[in-house]
C-alpha cells in the first residue's frame, strides 16, 4: 500500500518535474537541476507528448486563456473549464437542483423558478441540456449571459455571468422537445429554439396515424431582455414548420444577419412502428439522399408576428401557421444530404456549412445565391406543405468529402474550417477557399461537436479546438460500466493538429460547447450585503448584522438570520409543531469566498450563501423533535461550531 | 544672548517665507490622505488585508480585520469611538491656518511657537496611537474563542499575530506632516546663518 502510494507520487513528482523542467530550459540559458531526459524515458514519454504538457500545464496560481462553456447533458448542468489546462471549474445548475450551489434544494425563490418551469403539470428535476449560448453582441461573445436548452422538457435557461447562476426557465409550452436550442442573434435579439420530435401542434392529441395532418415542428425566437436579464415571453414568438425533425440551428450574421438557418432529418416523414413490423425510425428516417435545410427570414417574422390577426395564440404563445410564414416568404427549404447535424454559418456571414451524416460530404451554402433564388422565386417546387423549395445546385458553392459522418463545423480566423467527422472519429481541417482538405487527426472516440475558441463569432481565435467525444473506452481507467467521456484538446497553432490533451468528464454527456477569451467575463467576487441572486437586487428580507429577530405572525415564524464566520444568529429556532417556519438569512460577509451553507437536518434543505447573498428558505416544521443546523462549506477554523438548534415542540 | 534674543524675536527672510508657505502645502493635503497603514498577511488573504488610518477614520478592510478580530477576544474597531477622530482634522487644520498667518506676518516668534505646537502636537498622537494599539492587544475578551498573550502591535514596523504578519507604516499624510515638521528647523538653521552671514558683513 504504502509503496504504491510511493510510486504513485514519483509518477505525480516526474510529471510535474518533466513540464517544470521544460519551461525553465526554454527560459534560455536557466538550467534545471531534474533531467527531463531521463524522466521523460522513466515515463516512456514522446517529444510530442513533453510538448503537449508543456503547452497546457498551469503552475498553481496561473489563470487559463480562455473558459469553455459546455453543456452537461442529461446531468442537466453547464460545465465551465479553463483552456489550455482543461481544469474544471464550476458546474453551474441549469436544470437539476444541486446542493453545492444550493440550487433547488431548500430557497423559496429556485422552488418559485422550478414552479414556472413545470412542464405538462409534472415539477422537472433534470434536464438535458444541449447547446449553450454566449449572449453576442455584433456577432462576438460579449461574456454577460449564457443561454441553454433542455431538449427533453423542452426549455430555456438563462444564466448571468455576473455570477455564473441560472437566473430563469422558461418552458415552451408547443413543443415536443427541442435540440435546436439554444442560439442566438447577432445582437441577443432573441434566443432561437427550434423543435425536434413533432408532436401535434393545434390540437392536444393525435394519433401517429395523423402524422403529416396534426404533427408540426417549431421555431421558437424567444425575445431577450438584456436590460431585465430575462426573456420575454410576451414578446417572443414561434413559426410553425413541417413535421421533420429540425435540428440545429444557427443564426445569420454580417450579410446573412436577420436569417436563421435550421437543418433536418426525417424528411420521410417516418412514422415509425417497428412493434408492427413497420420500419424503425433509425431506417424509416434514413431513406431519402436529401432533407431538408429550412432557411427562415426572422426579421420579416418579427414585423408579422407583430402584426394583428396574423400570428395564433396558441397556449400563450404567438405562433405564424406554416401557410402564413410561406405566403410572407418567411420560409424556405433547401435540399440537403443527408439527414445532417450541423448547420454552421461562416464567420464573415456568407456561407453555411451542413455537415452530411449520412452523406460524407460537408456542403457549403452560398447566403448570397440563396438571398437570390428567394428574391428571384426560383423554386423546384415546394414540399407537401406549399413550402418552397430551392434548387440545390443553384444555392451551393460545393461539396468537399471529409470522411464518414460528418457532423459538426466550427471556424478559425483564417479561413478555415473544423469539422468533426463521428464515424470516421476524426476532425478534419479544410479551407472553405477553395474547398480542400488541410489536415485531418484521430480522436478518441466518436467525436460529436467540437468547439474553437470563439470559433463561431465573426472572428474566430482559432488557437484550440476541443474535440468533444461520446465515448472514451480505453483512455481512462476503468471505473464501471458507465464511462466518463473524453474531451480531448487539440492545438490547432501548427500547420498539423497536435492532440494536446484528455479530460474525462464524468458527470454527465456533454453535446456542445463554446469557448470564449477569459477576459471578456467579469464576474462579481461577492454580492453587495443583502443581495437576492434572483433579481440580483436588495432582498426584501434582508437581514443587517445587529438586526436578528424572530418574528411569529399568527401560524409563521419568521426567522432574520445572519451568517458570518463563524456563528449563525440566532442559534435557537424554537417553534411548534406545525408551524411554518420562515428562514430569511443573510450572509453579511465582505471577504472573497467566505461562503456559509445552511442545511437543516432531516428536512431537506440546504443553501449556499455566497458572501452578501440573502435567501428566503420556508417550510412546514411538520416533524417534531430536535434539528442540528450547521454550516455546509468549510468557513473557517471554528466552522464546525457553525452551528444551531431547530426545536420543534410536539403539539400539545 | 543678545543675538538668541535678535534671533527669536526677528523677521522672516522672503526665503524663510516661501519656506514657511512649504509646509503650509505639506500640511494641507494630509487632512484627507491617510495617515498611517497597518497590512496584514496571510496564506489565505493572498492580496492581503489593510488598514487605512485618516485623521478623521479608519478606513480598508476594517469589516474582515474585525471579523478576523472577534476570533482573538480583540474589540471591535468602530471609528465612532475614538474621539480623536473629532478634532484631529481641525488640529490639522489650524496648524495650516497659522503656518499661513506665520508666511503672511514673516514673524520668527510666530513660526517658533507654531511649530513647537506641531511637534507636540505628532508626539502626543503617537503616544496615543502607541496607547490605543496596546489597549486592542491587551483588553481581549476571556470568551473569545482563541485565547492568546496579550501583545502589542508595533507602531512602525512588523509584529507577528497567529497566522498574520502585520506591518504598520507612516504614510502619506503623515510623511507630508513629517516633511511640514522638518521644515521648522529648515527655517531656523537658515535664517540663523542669514543673519549670523549679515553680522559678519556689517
Amino acid at each position: 500500500m504504502v509503496a504504491r502510494r510511493q510510486v504513485g507520487l514519483l509518477v505525480l513528482a516526474a510529471a510535474l518535474a518533466v513540464a517544470g523542467a521544460v519551461a525553465l530550459e526554454s527560459c534560455a540559458g536557466r538550467g534545471g537541476t531534474a533531467d527531463v531526459g531521463a524522466i521523460a524515458r522513466e515515463r516512456g514519454l514522446t517529444d510530442a507528448d513533453i510538448v503537449a504538457a508543456v503547452k497546457t500545464y498551469q503552475p498553481t496560481g496561473r489563470l487559463d486563456e480562455y473558459l469553455m462553456f459546455s453543456s452537461g447533458g442529461h446531468g442537466g448542468q453547464v460545465l465551465v473549464i479553463g483552456i489550455p489546462s482543461m481544469r474544471l471549474l464550476k458546474v453551474i445548475a441549469a436544470f437539476t437542483p444541486e446542493p453545492w450551489q444550493g440550487y433547488a434544494t431548500g430557497a423559496d425563490e429556485h422552488r418559485e423558478m422550478m414552479r414556472r418551469a413545470r412542464v405538462a403539470g409534472h415539477d422537472i428535476t433534470w434536464g438535458d441540456t444541449h447547446h449553450p449560448a454566449l449572449s453576442e453582441t455584433d456577432a462576438d461573445y460579449d461574456g454577460q449571459f449564457l443561454f441553454i436548452g433542455d431538449k427533453a422538457n423542452p426549455r430555456i435557461a438563462v444564466i448571468d455571468l455576473r455570477d455564473f447562476e441560472t437566473k430563469q426557465l422558461v418552458a415552451n409550452p408547443n413543443m415536443g422537445t427541442d435540440h435546436g436550442a439554444a442560439f442566438v442573434t447577432p445582437n441577443t435579439e432573441y434566443v432561437i429554439e427550434s423543435s425536434q420530435y413533432a408532436v401535434p401542434l393545434w390540437n392536444e392529441y393525435a394519433d401517429v396515424d395523423r402524422y403529416q395532418q396534426e404533427y408540426r415542428g417549431l421555431v421558437t425566437f424567444w425575445k431577450f431582455d438584456r436590460q431585465r436579464g430575462r426573456v420575454d415571453e410576451a414578446a417572443s414568438f414561434s413559426i410553425e414548420l413541417p413535421p421533420y425533425w429540425q435540428d440545429l440551428a444557427d443564426a445569420g450574421k454580417g450579410p446573412s444577419a436577420g436569417w436563421a438557418f435550421i437543418n433536418s432529418f426525417n424528411g420521410e416523414m417516418a412514422t415509425g412502428g417497428i412493434e408492427s413490423r413497420k420500419p424503425a425510425f433509425e431506417a424509416g428516417a434514413s431513406q431519402n439522399d436529401m432533407d431538408y435545410l429550412h432557411i427562415l427570414n426572422w426579421q420579416k417574422a418579427a414585423q408579422v408576428a407583430a402584426t394583428p390577426g396574423r400570428a395564433r395564440m396558441q397556449r400563450g404563445q404567438r405562433v405564424i401557421p406554416l401557410r402564413t410564414a410561406v405566403d410572407e416568404g418567411l420560409l424556405f427549404l433547401a435540399p440537403e444530404p443527408k439527414s445532417p447535424h450541423g448547420a454552421d454559418v461562416t464567420p464573415d456571414g456568407r456561407r453555411i456549412v451542413v455537415g452530411g451524416k449520412l452523406d460524407p460530404h460537408v456542403t457549403v451554402y452560398a447566403f448570397e445565391k440563396i438571398k437570390q433564388a428567394t428574391e428571384q422565386r426560383a423554386f423546384t417546387g415546394n414540399d407537401a406543405f406549399g413550402v418552397p423549395i430551392l434548387d440545390f445546385n443553384a444555392v451551393i458553392d460545393g461539396q468537399l468529402e471529409v470522411g464518414l459522418g460528418p457532423l459538426h463545423t466550427q471556424f478559425d480566423g483564417e479561413g478555415n474550417a473544423f469539422t468533426s467527422v463521428f464515424l470516421d472519429t476524426k476532425v478534419v481541417k479544410w479551407s472553405v477557399e477553395p474547398l480542400q482538405v488541410l489536415d485531418e487527426i484521430g480522436v478518441h472516440y466518436n467525436v460529436g461537436h467540437i468547439a474553437v475558441a470563439e470559433g463561431d463569432t465573426k472572428s474566430p481565435d482559432g488557437k484550440y479546438l476541443v474535440s468533444l467525444n461520446k465515448w472514451a473506452i480505453d483512455r481512462f481507467s476503468p471505473v464501471g460500466p458507465l464511462h466518463p467521456q473524453n474531451f480531448q484538446l487539440i492545438d490547432l497553432t501548427g500547420e498539423k493538429m497536435q492532440l494536446l490533451y484528455d479530460m474525462p468528464i464524468g458527470v454527465g454527456e456533454p453535446h456542445y460547447a463554446q469557448i470564449i477569451k477569459a477576459d471578456k467575463l467579469n464576474p462579481q467576487l461577492v454580492y453587495p450585503v443583502g443581495t437576492s441572486p434572483g433579481t440580483m437586487a436588495q432582498a426584501r428580507d434582508a437581514v443587517a448584522g445587529g438586526q436578528e429577530r424572530i418574528e411569529r405572525r399568527g401560524n409563521e415564524v419568521h426567522v432574520y438570520m445572519t451568517a458570518i464566520r463563524s456563528h449563525f444568529n440566532p442559534e435557537h429556532i424554537r417553534v411548534r409543531q406545525g408551524e411554518r417556519v420562515v428562514i430569511h438569512i443573510t450572509n453579511i460577509e465582505q471577504a472573497r469566498e467566505a461562503t456559509h451553507g445552511f442545511a437543516i437536518a432531516k428536512y431537506n434543505i440546504n443553501l449556499s450563501l455566497e458572501p452578501g447573498e440573502s435567501q428566503t428558505a420556508s417550510f412546514v416544521a411538520d416533524q417534531a423533535g430536535v434539528f442540528p443546523f450547521y454550516c455546509t462549506e468549510f468557513c473557517s477554523a471554528l466552522h464546525l461550531e457553525m452551528a444551531g438548534y431547530l426545536l420543534v415542540e410536539p403539539r400539545g | 544672548m543678545d543675538r538668541l534674543t535678535a534671533f527669536f524675536s526677528g523677521q522672516l527672510s522672503p526665503r524663510g517665507r516661501l519656506l514657511m508657505v512649504a509646509a503650509t502645502l505639506a500640511i494641507l493635503p494630509s487632512i484627507v490622505l491617510p495617515t498611517w497603514t497597518i497590512s496584514l498577511r496571510a496564506p489565505q488573504y493572498p492580496d492581503g488585508l489593510e488598514l487605512r488610518i485618516y485623521p478623521n477614520t479608519v478606513a480598508g478592510d476594517v469589516r474582515e480585520v474585525n471579523l478576523l478580530n472577534h476570533y482573538i477576544g480583540m474589540h471591535e474597531i468602530e471609528p465612532d469611538e475614538f474621539p480623536e477622530f473629532r478634532f484631529i482634522p481641525f488640529f490639522i487644520l489650524r496648524f495650516f491656518g497659522f503656518a499661513l498667518i506665520t508666511a503672511l506676518a514673516a514673524r520668527m516668534p510666530l513660526a517658533v511657537l507654531g511649530w513647537m505646537d506641531f511637534v507636540l502636537f505628532g508626539v502626543v498622537m503617537l503616544y496615543t496611537m502607541q496607547h490605543w494599539l496596546f489597549e486592542y492587544g491587551h483588553n481581549l475578551s476571556p470568551d473569545a474563542p482563541l485565547n492568546i498573550e496579550p501583545f502589542t502591535p508595533s507602531l512602525i514596523g512588523p509584529t507577528s499575530v497567529g497566522q498574520f504578519s502585520v506591518s504598520s507604516w507612516p504614510a502619506s499624510g503623515a510623511v507630508l506632516m513629517g516633511v511640514a515638521g522638518l521644515i521648522g528647523p529648515i527655517i531656523a538653521l537658515y535664517e540663523w546663518r542669514r543673519m549670523r552671514g549679515g553680522t559678519a558683513a556689517t
